[in-house]
């Protein structure tokens, strides 16, 4: 990968279009300059030829240094066209529509070696071809020799000039035609890689959102295919360890379950016999009675525990119905605190006239717990107010005690958490704040652990009044 | 640098080289065939010309070697010098007497031939050429001779 962030796209359409130009330009280039080559070289001989011949037809020279009418006589014939010529002779010449000086001067020079030669350049812009020639004499031997009187003649090439530029054209056009051929094919091209890649990409987002029934399509046999094969193959590995996950995790809460309620029965035939013996405790003797009441009260805290037990299956399994009615949250409340004994003990702050629609029982469950929590491990005063504000009810609970440590705090709502682990088993088996999370949650709010910035503790729970009748 | 750069400078030479090679373009000097000749008329001489020797024609009838070889050593007239034409020849070569010996021309000057400069003779072996013909030309005086020669071929 370059340092680009070129997309497939992107990289297929550039590599289209630089082989395209590539090509476009070698081949257009290469032509192009054959034709111009040609095109010149036809134009430049067929007018060295043209000089050249009449050049040698000639009126025979009679006088040498010839005269200046000579040299005009010479200059009117090789003129004839529309062609500027000059014919000089050492400094002298006469003019048809060209200076002397007007000539590159490598050509002058040239001209003296007793060859025919020409150039291109350019007069006053316009591409020209300047043709110059020595008129030789024949010997009696048949070989020749300088006569010193030179003939040039200049040929415009702006026809060549012109079809040249058709010629740039012509190629400059083909090579665009031939980029937005290109650019259609690598488009083309990339539709048909990247739809598979964006269909597998789909797929590997879905399964990444937790729908592990997501296969991908596979089409053809080529690599991309392969991938969605994999893919395909990991996703049912994966369908089957999580579904086999799952089910291991509903056997265990199915036997939680199953074994709470196998308990039921039997701890409420132990419940009645240990209220009997609460009662009888007081006439048992030293450690009978002792242990009698530790009997009891284990059989209560034992009940406790597979009464929550039975309630948290409930959530888990998904069946923990809620049976909302209207209710004044502060009578509730206070009917609560009542209930358990707390009213000396708490202080409150529980404005009339708030209602909500709430299951009764479980707002009772949510307070009790919170209450019950901050009276054992927070200190007095433990205050619980109650707030009304847009579609909400706030019911906040904070005690005076030292806070909850950080590390407490992430874990509070946990099951079987326990904050502090030499704590008494009679303490309860810390699934409370996590029935209490269950029930507001349940109800659609929200319950969250917090610390007063004084000192103490604050659970906040957070309810929609949801819609009063 | 990275593989889409290079790409790219590749291309842009690649334009960069079109956009410079279009059109008509200035060339060299091209040189092509021998020059043309034509035919001349009248009577030749060689005189010099930045010294190398130099044809001249004078407008005049076929007239005899000794004639020639009298205006050869008369010199350049004014029209001549002013074309900054020379001659090395002295005056008084003439009259000439023309012997063969084998293939070669033999003739006797009227002057010594060893004092002649190099271009002098060339002059005269080039001036008897141009009338007499292709058979090399040996200049004699006496006892003194130099020769048999051609006249150079000229460019």
């Amino acid at each position: 990968m370059t340092g680009w962030a070129l997309g497939l796209r992107g990289r297929l359409l550039l590599a289209f279009a630089m082989l395209g130009l590539t090509t476009t330009a070698l081949v257009a280039g290469v032509s192009y300059g054959q034709a111009r080559t040609v095109i010149l070289q036809k134009a430049q001989d067929a007018a060295v030829l043209s000089l050249v011949d009449e050049v040698s037809r000639l009126d025979p020279v009679r006088q040498l240094p010839p005269s200046p009418e000579q040299l005009n006589a010479i200059a009117a014939v090789v003129s004839t066209g529309p062609d500027a010529a000059v014919v000089a002779y050492g400094d002298g010449y006469a003019p048809s529509g060209l200076h002397p000086s007007e000539l590159p001067q490598p050509l002058r020079a040239a001209v003296r070696e007793g060859k025919v030669v020409w150039q291109r350049f350019s007069r006053d812009g316009t591409p020209t071809l300047a043709i110059g020639t020595q008129l030789m004499a024949t010997r009696g031997d048949g070989s020749t020799e300088p006569t010193g009187i030179e003939v040039y003649r200049l040929h415009p090439l702006d026809d060549e000039q012109h079809s040249i530029e058709a010629l740039a054209a012509l190629a400059w056009s083909t090579g665009a035609a031939s980029l937005v051929l290109a650019v259609l094919l690598a488009l083309l091209a990339a539709r048909g890689v990247l739809r598979p890649v964006r269909e597998l990409g789909r797929a590997a987002r879905r399964l990444g959102e937790g729908d592990l029934r997501t296969r991908a399509a596979v089409q053809g046999g080529d690599e991309l295919a392969g991938v969605a094969l994999i893919f395909n193959q990991t996703a049912e590995r994966l369908e089957r360890q999580v579904g086999e996950l799952r089910r291991m995790e509903a056997d265990a809460r199915r036997f939680v379950a199953d074994v709470s309620h196998e308990l039921r029965t039997p701890l409420a035939a132990m419940t009645a016999v240990t209220d009997v013996l609460d009662e009888e405790s007081e006439q048992l003797p030293g450690d009978a009675g002792k242990a009698a009441r530790l009997v009891s009260q284990e059989t209560k805290n034992l009940a406790q525990l597979v009464e929550d037990l039975i309630e948290i299956s409930r959530f888990d399994a998904g069946t923990a119905a809620l049976s909302r009615d209207d209710i004044d949250v502060a009578a509730a409340i206070r009917a609560t605190l009542r209930s358990r004994g707390w009213t000396e003990e708490v202080t409150t702050s529980l404005p009339d006239g708030v209602v909500a629609r709430l299951d009764p029982r479980r707002l009772d469950v949510i307070v009790a717990n919170l209450v019950g929590n901050a009276l054992r491990h927070g200190a007095a005063p433990v205050t619980v107010s109650l707030r009304a504000a847009a579609g909400q009810v706030e019911v906040a609970v904070s005690d005076s005690g030292p806070g909850l440590a950080p590390d407490v705090l992430a874990h509070v709502f946990d099951r079987f958490y326990k904050a502090d682990s030499a704590r008494s088993r009679s303490d309860g088996a810390g699934l409370g704040l996590a029935i209490a999370l269950e029930n507001a949650r349940l109800h659609g709010g929200t319950l969250v652990a917090g610390n007063r910035s004084a000192h103490g503790a604050v659970f906040t729970l957070r309810v929609p009044t949801g819609d009063p009748a | 640098m990275n593989r889409p750069i290079r790409l790219l400078l590749a291309a842009g030479a690649l334009l960069a080289l079109l956009l410079a090679g279009c059109g008509v373009r200035p060339s060299d000097v091209i040189t092509g065939g021998a020059a043309p000749a034509g035919a001349v008329e009248g009577v030749r001489l060689y005189l010099v010309s930045e010294g190398e020797p130099m044809v001249v024609l004078r407008g005049l009838k076929p007239m005899k070697l000794d004639d020639i070889l009298n205006l050869l050593a008369a010199g350049p007239d004014p029209t001549e010098q002013q074309a900054g034409l020379t001659s090395e020849v002295p005056a008084g070569i003439a009259p000439v007497k023309v012997g063969s010996r084998g293939d070669s021309l033999v003739v006797a000057l009227s002057t010594e031939v060893r004092p002649l400069s190099v271009l002098a003779v060339i002059q005269i072996v080039c001036t008897v050429q141009a009338i007499a013909g292709n058979a090399p030309v040996t200049l004699v005086s006496g006892e003194q001779s130099r020769g048999p020669l051609q006249c150079p071929a000229l460019p």
